[in-house]
């Protein structure tokens, strides 16, 4: 299949003072189109910063992004905000949603910020598939916390964008309506041929997953097809893995 | 951290510009007091200098002190509204901190505590620097005012006077401490278990409507009231001042009330104007976060609404009041003959002392000669009673023969209590008097009544002949008691061509005089008003440089919370970035919001400002000084004049407001997404 996005050699430092934080340390990491990758590792093994640099949130410092062959590196800042608002979803950990706009609005927000008029019925359609259409004139205040999240979702797919990037998008949920935040994502890259990158600490939301990358110390450390997982359930080859990297 | 004071210290360090913009505006407001008073001590010392002719002008600097001290005050309340401000704001975003540490244990009395300690430091720092800074804006300022005002008047050292000093220093710390004891209060509020929570995004609420409707029932039930039975036709001397400050509270509260109607108003227009993701989330800013958005457009609407009811105010009163009083002599090609050459102004004479301009008995003489037979003329003593200042206890009196007097008649003294029938067999037989209402007023007496007056061997009854108004509003007095009162010439000939003669064959055959005598000078009158129009000019330049220096406080006002405004949001710019928002469009968000606040801060300063010019004109009146006419049309051309103004400031007030949003855009907008959403 082919490749929607790569990373080549990918480097992120933070500075704090005299102190320099390696977060990245020289990433290679692709993903094909409706591919479904999960990616784990510990707390602070820069999971969230190769997701940002993934979605052109953030300059790296040393290597590139590539989405459909075009490096981040080459493009503008004009271009790279079309490029995130047109081609890429994202779902953050936290802070999701604009507090003056309704769920409904908040759903619509990239097709509004690009000119466009949002088809009302393409947005209920979303909000009924995270389960929250009878919440579409809510304020986020108005929401909970998985609520939240939930609209987030809807947002980050309406663009219909080539890829989807999560940040344990599954973390604040109970098991229930977590389980159907990962069957709509994974239905979406399925039926859409959208790629998806999420992150996660749950070994059963990485379940749900094609392929599972481990990251640790700002590098990739391990790699797991679940597509042929040799008798075992996804779940336990997962959580294999985990044990193996010592997660 | 050696003690709960560190915090403090911490918290100005930890936000730099926000304390830095306050300390700025305090220092502003006790520079421009100071500064103020330095102006007018020069003036009032070059013309200390000069012996006697400095009565002529006491007066009018006994208004320069006043006027100099309102606008420091002005610029101090404005001061004291960006710190207000300041410290409203970053106590809402404070209130997790602070209850995390009243969960430790901090009490109420520590919070308020340290939270007046960071007012205080403020405070003295800005206090500080401010009487520094005035010294040098003292000088500059009358370095600028000087070129303008030399013809008018000298100067004289300048230098800051101690209780000036003490007076503003007190008032600095003293708003500025004010302006912090209800945000103070409201920290202290802070409950432990605000720590825990996330502070609540600021929802838009609608404006009370009540209040909108209140505030717009009291503005047009003011301007109605004015225009229909304008109190200024019967109101007069001591009311008329109170009055009209009443009326002008009445009228800002109106405005104070009616704004957040307004602005809930404009952001719907707004919102239909500029349809779209950007106009939507350009007006939700402006509904939501009331507080700094009202206190943005109301720092705006008053910086131009006190600068063009001053504007209006000078007119009324250079134009239509005092200076109006002008207008009879000059109607009827009234010429004067004095040793004051209106070239080169009264600034040239001061100095040279009264006598100076006393006219020498062979020119009297020569001057009487030409003009017998074909005009009607007064020789015009200028004398000092300070009970018959026109204003002040030192402006000049006139003292004239009563049957020359009658014989100029209007062109000297128009009346509205008594006629000359009556008056002048009063002034033939003693000291009568023709005073301004305002005069009589002040000194408690009517038509027919005596009144002991200060005269130069001991105190004089002098009746009161007539009330009305006088060329120059000066109290005239009959001269029959001429040694009573000066022992000097008369300074001034007033001359009134007859009907039959031609006016401009009379100029020049008095002008033909200088051959003989150089020294005296032929004045139009109609020429003197428009010197005394330019003096008026000069005034007007001189409040509107002070004006200026309050705007940049009102500036500095805008530019503190369009920071704070961008500062609040950082997380939601970040998303709207993440989410594909270009650069542009973030800068078109943040800045035409503020442009947008600058547009109805304008506007609104604008309305208000022309409508507190009527009101003024209406309430205040003509009655103490005695001038009949019509108030409603001297009202409009008053607002007309100050019109020009107002425009200006429409300009200018989202120029400004946009300069300010473009700092914090530009700093904010370089950052990458992820940058401007971490919490910082
Ligand atoms: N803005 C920043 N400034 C300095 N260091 C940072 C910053 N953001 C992240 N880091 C550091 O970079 C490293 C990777 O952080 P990252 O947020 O990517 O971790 P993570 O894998 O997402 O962790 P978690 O599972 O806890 O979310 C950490 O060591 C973190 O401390
Ligand atoms: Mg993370």
């Amino acid at each position: 299949m082919a490749v929607v996005i790569e990373t080549r050699s990918l480097r992120k430092q933070y500075h704090l003072g005299d102190v320099t934080v390696e977060a990245l340390r020289g990433v290679d990491f692709a993903a094909a189109q409706g591919e479904f990758v999960a990616i784990m590792g510990p707390s602070g093994s820069g999971k969230s910063t190769l997701l940002h640099l993934l979605g052109g949130l953030d300059s790296a410092s040393g290597g590139d992004v590539l989405l459909d062959g075009r490096s981040y590196t080459q493009m503008s800042d004009d271009e790279l905000t079309i490029t995130r608002r047109r081609q890429i979803g994202f779902i953050f950990q936290f802070f999701n949603l604009l507090p003056t706009l309704t769920a409904a609005e908040n759903v619509a927000l990239p097709l509004t910020i690009d000119g466009q008029h949002p088809n009302p019925s393409h947005i209920m359609s979303l909000l009924e598939q995270v389960g929250l259409a009878d919440r579409k004139d809510h304020k986020p205040h108005q929401l909970s916390g998985g609520q939240q999240q939930r609209v987030a979702i809807a947002r980050a797919l309406v663009a219909r964008p080539k890829i989807v990037l999560a940040d344990e998008p599954t973390g604040n949920l109970d098991s229930q309506s977590g389980q159907a935040v990962l069957d709509l994502l994974r239905r979406a890259s399925r039926e859409q041929g959208q790629t998806m990158v999420m992150v996660t600490h749950d070994h059963r939301a990485a379940a749900s997953a094609d392929r599972v990358v481990f990251l640790k110390d700002g590098q990739t450390v391990n790699m797991v097809s679940l597509d042929d997982t040799g008798g075992k359930t996804r779940t336990q080859t997962v959580a294999a893995v985990m044990t193996e990297v010592g997660l | 951290m050696s003690s709960i004071y560190g915090l403090a210290w911490r918290y100005l360090f930890a936000n730099r510009v926000r304390s830095l913009l306050s300390v700025a505006a305090v220092m502003l407001g006790v520079a421009v007091t100071i500064s103020g008073s330095m102006i007018a001590g020069s003036v009032r010392e070059g013309i200390l200098r000069s012996d006697e002719l400095r009565v002529l002008l006491e007066g009018m600097i006994a208004m320069l002190d006043p006027a100099m001290l309102f606008i420091g005050m002005v610029v101090m309340l404005a001061a004291g509204f960006l710190i207000f401000n300041t410290f409203g704001m970053t106590i809402t975003r404070r209130r997790q901190q602070i209850g995390g540490l009243r969960a430790l244990g901090l009490t109420r009395g520590q919070t308020m505590r340290v939270i007046l300690a960071e007012a205080l430091l403020l405070g003295v720092v800005g206090v500080a620097l401010g009487v520094i800074f005035s010294v040098v804006l003292g000088q500059v300022l009358i370095a600028f005012i000087k070129p303008f005002a030399e013809r008018m008047v000298a100067f004289g050292d300048a230098a800051p006077e101690l209780p000036v000093v003490i007076f503003a220093a007190v008032m600095g710390l003293l708003i500025t401490l004010l302006s912090v004891l209800l945000p103070a209060r409201r920290a202290a509020r802070a409950a432990p278990l605000d720590a825990l929570r996330e502070p609540a995004a600021a929802q838009i609420e609608p404006a009370r409507r009540g209040q909108t409707v209140l505030g717009t029932l009291l503005m047009a039930g003011l301007l109605a009231y004015v225009i229909l039975m304008p109190p200024g036709e019967w109101v007069t001397y001591p009311l008329d001042a109170p009055l009209t400050a009443l009326v002008i509270l009445l009228w800002l509260a109106g405005v104070l009330l009616l704004l957040p109607g307004v602005i809930g108003l404009a952001a719907r227009l707004g919102r239909w104007l500029l349809p779209g993701a950007t106009g939507r989330l350009m007006t939700d800013n402006l509904r939501r976060a009331r507080g700094r958005v009202l206190l943005t457009v109301l720092t705006l609407a008053f910086a131009l609404l006190v600068i063009i009811a001053l504007n209006g105010f000078m007119e009324f009163f250079l134009n239509h009041s005092v200076g109006a009083t002008l207008k009879a002599a000059e109607q009827r090609d009234a010429l004067f003959v004095s040793r004051l050459d209106i070239a080169s102004g009264w600034g040239e004479v001061i100095g040279r002392g009264l006598e100076s301009v006393m006219l020498a008995d062979d020119e009297l003489h020569a001057l009487v000669e030409v003009v017998e037979g074909s005009a009607n003329y007064t020789l015009n003593y200028f004398v000092v009673v300070p009970e018959l200042s026109f204003f002040g206890s030192g402006y000049f009196s006139y003292m004239i023969d009563p049957v020359l007097l009658r014989g100029v008649g209007d062109a000297m003294f128009t009346f509205s209590e008594g006629d000359w029938d009556t008056a002048l067999p009063v002034m033939e037989a003693g000291c009568g008097v023709l005073v301004s209402p305002a005069v009589a007023a002040r000194n408690n007496v009517g038509l027919g009544d005596t009144l002991t007056v200060t005269g130069r061997s001991g105190p004089l009854d002098c009746t009161i002949a007539g009330l009305g108004t006088s060329v120059a509003g000066a109290t005239i007095i009959s001269d029959t008691q001429h040694d009573q009162l000066t022992d000097m010439n008369p300074s001034l000939v007033l001359i009134l061509p007859r009907l039959d003669t031609d006016p401009a064959e009379l100029a020049a055959r008095i002008q033909a005089l200088s051959a003989d005598f150089p020294e005296i000078r032929l004045t139009w009158v109609s020429d003197f008003a428009v010197a005394l129009d330019d003096s008026g000019e000069i005034i007007n330049v001189a409040f509107n440089a002070m004006l200026v220096l309050a705007s940049f406080a009102a500036a500095f006002g805008v530019v503190n919370t369009m920071l704070m405004s961008v500062d609040e949001r950082r997380r939601e710019i970040g998303l709207l970035r993440a989410v594909g928002a270009t650069r542009a469009q973030m800068r078109r968000i943040i800045i035409g919001e503020a442009v947008f606040m600058g547009v109805v801060g304008g506007v609104v300063g604008l309305a208000a400002g022309l409508g507190a010019v009527l009101i003024i004109v209406l309430t205040y009146g003509l009655n103490s000084i005695g001038l009949k006419a019509d108030l409603l049309p001297i009202a409009l051309a008053s607002a007309q004049a100050a019109l020009a103004t107002g425009f200006a400031g429409l300009i200018a007030a989202p120029v400004v407001a946009a300069l300010a949003a473009w700092l914090p855009a530009r700093s904010i907008l370089r950052e990458t997404p992820i940058e401007t959403l971490a919490l910082t």
